[in-house]
């Protein structure tokens, strides 16, 4: 995939603010101002405590929710211009997703989840199956595992398929919101070694969050959040 | 794959899936089973109307079918059977139709007297294969043979063999009466049809109200009853000079055409409000469906999956087990039907509505196989229109809330 955005800001966030208004409770700033450039290629974590706002930031910027102010901008397009349906489309084309967990649709196999998104932009079906085993060995899930449906799968076995479904459509971006929660640490540990390697070796720029620090440490550049603002940003070797 | 998942998600709760399927499959069976009902209700109809008497055509002087007196008649039966013989598969048969009496010794009651050629008359009407005892008549036998019904013998307690007194008003209104034996005892299938019809010879029945060579009716029965029409046109065609019309049963009988087609339409309102239940059955199930799976289904929409796939994927879901239920349904109504198919089904206990249009008590249900399509169209439209809503709910979810649902 070319690149344009190597050298300018992959994402470009300004004055995103997030305000939850319930009618029952008080309303809650869950981000307050925060600006943030992500470049292209980049390995990074958005660290904080609970409740600072790490999974709305990943949100607003894949177009999942939508700012209270402030505007995010991929690759210099404004996606807050854009339709309900565009977005999807968005999403279909440029974003990879890893949640907590559950990821997966429990009916089908390992192999026909991580194949679901090409499966959804119209990848003829040889060239589906092909890429979706050879990311899924890379990613360490052997071909024994393939055809087995999700409960038949440890977690962090799980947590790979679904790095490879993010991985294999080759996106511009891939967030994952606390993929390695629900992990023992060890296990957590490796799952992000692979998905630095996937970074490394594909230039797919990844954004997660964390409040891991294991897996905080393996990140390149770290983001962390207090109360809804941006508290340091550290870049690392 | 849509398919796929779609198949799997219907095995995921089989016993729901299950449940879902028997309730089409019992709609499916009680459409199929009133539609097969109805239809053998009008083929009954039909019977009645040609089988026991008429014809498929019947051939009259002017007006003899609002009115039918033995006034108006048909003075040369010959010019008639010489038309019907010209046409192709049809068979005529020349009849005297009265109202009249009938005495034993210790009973009477109001009859209708029919004279016909034997031979020809069993060409055209069933009477003579339904004859239980004695037999049909005899164009060589004695003058006076009668045959009746196995109701109107029972309500005059004569047996075979034994005397009654037939009597009728003649051309000049004079009574005119004679004694006849019964030599034949039949049962036509519709109790209210043997209490009252009586046969005897043509020209017995001619000489009796002085006729002549005239008759009242002839009557055709063709081998394809969809040329009913055409012959009709025709016969009157050609016989309208000589005062002769000819009617198809369906014009003979316009209450008869009214009924089954209040028949049919009471057997396809039934079947709609059971569609209705089954349809809000399926409505809730996949409301049910849809907040067990929210969390997938936000995964889904979070990669960018189309709000019009996971309405198909719905769609398709119902439709599989509906298409699942309805062949259930269409086994269970042969299985079902079968036996009623081959023996009949007697409705004598409840059915004395029935026999008053001269229809058989004992229906067969007649599978229709065009019904069956229509079931599964049916089906279709309901399962869409029941998948609807919860398919729009879902394909509403935002994908954030969905996934947090857990
Ligand atoms: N749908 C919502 N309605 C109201 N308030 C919300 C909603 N979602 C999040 N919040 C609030 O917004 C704030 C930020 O929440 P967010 O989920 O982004 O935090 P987080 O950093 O991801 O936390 P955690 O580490 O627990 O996942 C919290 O105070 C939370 O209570
Ligand atoms: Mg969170």
């Amino acid at each position: 995939m070319s690149d344009p955005g190597a050298n300018g800001a992959l994402i470009r966030a300004r004055g995103l603010t997030r305000v939850y208004e319930d009618r029952t409770s008080v309303p809650v700033r869950a981000l307050a101002g925060v600006d943030l450039d992500i470049r292209s290629g980049e390995f990074t974590a958005v660290a904080g405590p609970s409740g600072s706002g790490k999974t709305t930031l990943l949100n607003v910027i894949s177009g999942l929710d939508r700012p209270t102010e402030g505007s995010v901008a991929i690759d210099g397009r404004d996606i807050s211009e854009l339709s309900r349906a565009a977005l999807a489309d968005f999403r279909l084309h440029n974003v990879g997703f890893v949640f907590q967990a559950f990821n997966l649709i429990p009916v089908l196999s390992a192999a026909e989840n991580a194949e679901f998104t090409l499966l959804m932009q119209g990848v003829p079906a040889p060239e589906r199956h092909r890429r979706t085993r050879e990311m899924l060995v890379q990613l360490g899930v052997g071909p024994e595992m393939h055809d087995r449906r999700p409960s038949e799968l440890s977690g962090g076995q799980q947590q790979r398929v679904a790095v490879a479904r993010a991985l294999v459509s080759n996106p511009r971006l891939v967030l994952a919101d606390e993929p390695t929660a629900n992990l023992d640490s060890t296990t957590g540990s490796r799952l992000l070694d692979t998905m630095r390697e996937m970074n490394e070796r594909t230039g797919i720029t990844f954004l997660f969050s964390t409040h891991d620090p294991m897996v905080m440490e393996r990140a390149r550049r770290l983001i962390s959040l207090r109360d809804g603002a941006i508290d340091s940003d550290e870049h690392r070797a | 794959m849509l398919f796929t998942i779609a198949w799997r998600n219907v095995g995921r709760n089989r016993r729901r899936s299950a449940v879902l399927a028997g309730a089409v499959g019992f709609g499916m069976l009680a459409f199929i089973g009133s539609t097969a009902f109805m239809d053998g209700i009008g083929i009954e109809f039909v019977a009645g109307a040609v089988d026991l008497q008429g014809g498929h055509v019947q051939v009259a002087g002017t007006g003899y079918s609002s009115n039918p007196t033995i006034e108006t008649r048909i003075a040369d039966p010959d010019s008639v059977l010489a038309v019907v013989s010209a046409l192709p598969a049809a068979s005529a048969a020349p009849e005297v139709v009265t109202p009249g009496m009938a005495n034993s010794t210790e009973q009477s009651g109001g009859i209708v007297i029919h004279g016909v050629d034997p031979v020809r008359e069993a060409r055209v009407t069933v009477l003579s294969d339904r004859v239980v005892e004695g037999g049909w008549l005899e164009g060589g036998g004695e003058a006076t043979q009668v045959v009746v019904g196995a109701g109107l013998a029972h309500r005059l307690r004569v047996g075979l063999g034994e005397k009654i007194v037939l009597m009728a008003s003649d051309l000049d209104n004079e009574v005119s009466a004679g004694a006849y034996r019964i030599t034949g005892i039949y049962e036509s299938g519709s109790t209210s049809f043997d209490k009252i019809n009586v046969y005897i010879l043509l020209g017995e029945a001619q000489r009796l109200l002085g006729f002549d060579d005239g008759v009242s009716t002839v009557t055709i029965r063709l081998e394809l009853p969809d040329e009913s029409v055409p012959v009709a046109r025709q016969v009157t065609a050609a016989l309208a000079d000589q005062g002769i019309e000819a009617l198809t049963w369906e014009e003979r009988n316009p209450m008869l055409e009214m009924a089954k087609k209040a028949y049919d339409f009471s057997a396809i309102i039934t079947a709609l409000i059971l569609f209705a239940a089954v349809g809000f059955t399926l409505v809730n199930s996949f409301l049910m469906v849809i907040f067990e799976r929210i969390h997938e289904l936000g995964i889904m929409l979070a990669q960018g999956v189309k709000p019009a796939y996971i309405r198909r994927m719905l769609f398709l879901e119902a439709a599989i087990v509906s298409v699942l239920g309805g062949i259930v349904g269409i086994l269970l109504s042969v299985g079902v039907l079968a036996y009623w198919i081959r023996n009949g089904m007697d409705l004598s206990g409840f059915a004395e509505g029935l026999g008053a249009f001269g229809v058989s008590t004992i229906i067969y249900p007649y599978l229709d196989w065009s019904h069956l399509g229509m079931g599964f169209g049916i089906i279709i439209v309901m399962v869409a229109l029941s998948v609807l809503y919860p398919a729009i709910k879902a394909s509403r979810f935002e994908a954030v809330e969905a996934i947090n649902h857990v």
